[in-house]
């Protein structure tokens, strides 16, 4: 198990999420006094307003923990070692293909001279 | 000399193989093919579900102005010197767009910056999967064993039509020959995959653990949306219920659909994310150790396949829950 990529996966995860907790507190507290107000005007257009930046910065949240664990230098350590074993076995995988299709191809170049043989021989005759 | 390394090589594979029970790669070729489909969908769904994401944003965003009405402006993306990335699209408040020649506002294009995208692990881990699959697809080497043997065929033809005097036993020879030779790319084959495997197992693991982070994510702000969503349907509703012109037709539907997005939010909440990225790297640890011991021990691969398998559909199913039957009807007077 990477555990030194564990621990910092989860150092970050684990501040990512008290900060998500902060903003959902405060997103519900939002959505609860747009619910108590009764009537559309400039107060409640500024609630929803206040509620949409705290959506915008949630995700901003979220983005800024996916960057700090993708820039993890085991991650992409992780992810250039696995790029590259998928093209190796790729290639591995190939070599049947290119093997078949160099017998089709050469098969073809028989069968021609198979014709070619049988229409010297018939003129032979 | 290289041809005789070779040569020694494949006349080792043909005593392996004739010592061995199960030296053919095509054996793993189901489970492997599980371990892509799962794979494949994990990817598909982020995929589908960012996308979701965005159009539950911009359903939340008509609900609010169907509250509001509010005065709408041309977002950043409606110029003609917006990048790409951005769309354009109505809003409200104070975002209005860059005057001509400014630069633009910038908003991060994923296709830039592609190790920036959280579903950059699950595309390259998707890629692998695929690339497994190559190596145990079985219809390669029956369409080898084919082509061997209308090659063989072609050249016996040619010796008979040529009058060679060994014509009779060209075409066994040539089979044996072509046979070896198979042989020979199968255990490649199958060396590969034990190599791939092993040598992946590790940076498997890494993945699965930042998968955490990125499928956890993604699972919060879809929860962060949906409830601003629902908020938003559940006050137009009550708006609804009081304005003495409206019909029940329209506060029935108003209910519907808050009631559908109380049931998506149900099922995104109890989505454990953490549980499905761990098993992606679980289900391949169990591959590796039943591929590379070779005995035929497949009930923990089976175990670790159901639970990611399990655990993908599961998540597939909440974010596409069936729809909510719409109890309020029955009560509504058209």
């Amino acid at each position: 198990m990477p555990d030194d990529t564990s621990q910092h996966v989860e150092k970050i995860n684990s501040e990512r999420n008290k900060m998500l907790e902060a903003l959902f507190t405060a997103q519900s507290i939002i959505l609860a006094e747009i619910a108590a107000t009764t009537s559309a005007g400039p107060y409640l257009s500024r609630l929803v307003d206040r509620r949409n930046a705290i959506t915008m910065e949630r995700n901003q949240v979220i983005d800024a923990a996916d960057a700090a664990v993708l820039n993890l230098p085991t991650v992409q350590a992780a992810l250039s070692n696995l790029e590259k074993l998928t093209k190796e076995a790729t290639a591995e995988a190939n070599v049947m293909k290119t093997t078949t299709d160099k017998i089709t191809r050469a098969t073809n170049l028989l069968n021609i001279a198979h014709k070619f043989t049988d229409l010297i021989t018939t003129r032979l005759e | 000399m290289e041809n005789i390394g070779n040569w020694s090589k494949c006349a080792f594979a043909f005593t392996v193989c004739l010592t061995v029970s199960s030296c053919s790669p095509y054996v793993y070729s189901e489970q492997v093919g599980k371990y892509n489909t799962a794979v494949s969908n994990l990817r598909s769904n982020y995929s589908a579900t960012a996308e979701s994401i965005n159009n539950d944003s911009t359903l939340k965003d008509h609900m609010d102005w169907l509250i509001i009405r509010p005065e709408l402006k041309l977002g950043l993306g409606c110029t003609g010197t917006a990048p790409k990335a951005n769309p354009c699209a109505l809003t409200m408040g104070s975002e209005v767009p860059t005057a001509p020649g400014s630069p633009p506002a910038e908003r991060r294009d994923p296709k830039k910056d592609p190790k920036k995208d959280p579903n950059e692990i699950l595309k390259v881990l998707n890629n692998y999967t695929a690339a497994l699959v190559s190596l145990t697809n079985a219809e390669d080497s029956a369409a080898f064993d084919a082509a061997a043997s209308k090659a063989s065929t072609a050249v016996s033809s040619l010796a008979a039509a040529a009058d060679l005097p060994l014509s009779a036993v060209i075409k066994p020879a040539g089979n044996f020959l072509f046979w070896l030779i198979g042989q020979k790319l199968d255990y490649d084959r199958l060396q590969a995959l034990h190599e791939t495997i092993t040598a992946a197992d590790p940076s498997i693991q890494v993945l699965s653990v930042a998968l955490k982070t990125s499928l956890s994510g993604q699972n919060e702000k879809q929860q962060g949306n949906l409830l601003d969503l629902l908020g938003s349907q559940i006050k137009y509703a009550n708006i609804l219920a009081t304005r003495k012109s409206n019909s029940d037709a329209n506060y029935s539907t108003a209910l519907d659909a808050a009631q559908a997005t109380a049931a998506r939010f149900a099922a995104v909440h109890t989505m454990d994310m953490e549980a499905v990225a761990s098993s992606v790297g679980q289900a391949h640890t169990e591959l590796k150790v039943a591929i590379m011991s070779n005995d035929g021990q497949w009930s923990a691969l089976e175990g670790s396949f159901e639970t990611l398998i399990d655990n993908v559909s599961a998540l597939v199913k909440a974010a596409n829950p069936p729809p909510v039957a719409p109890a309020t009807k029955s009560g509504a007077t058209e």
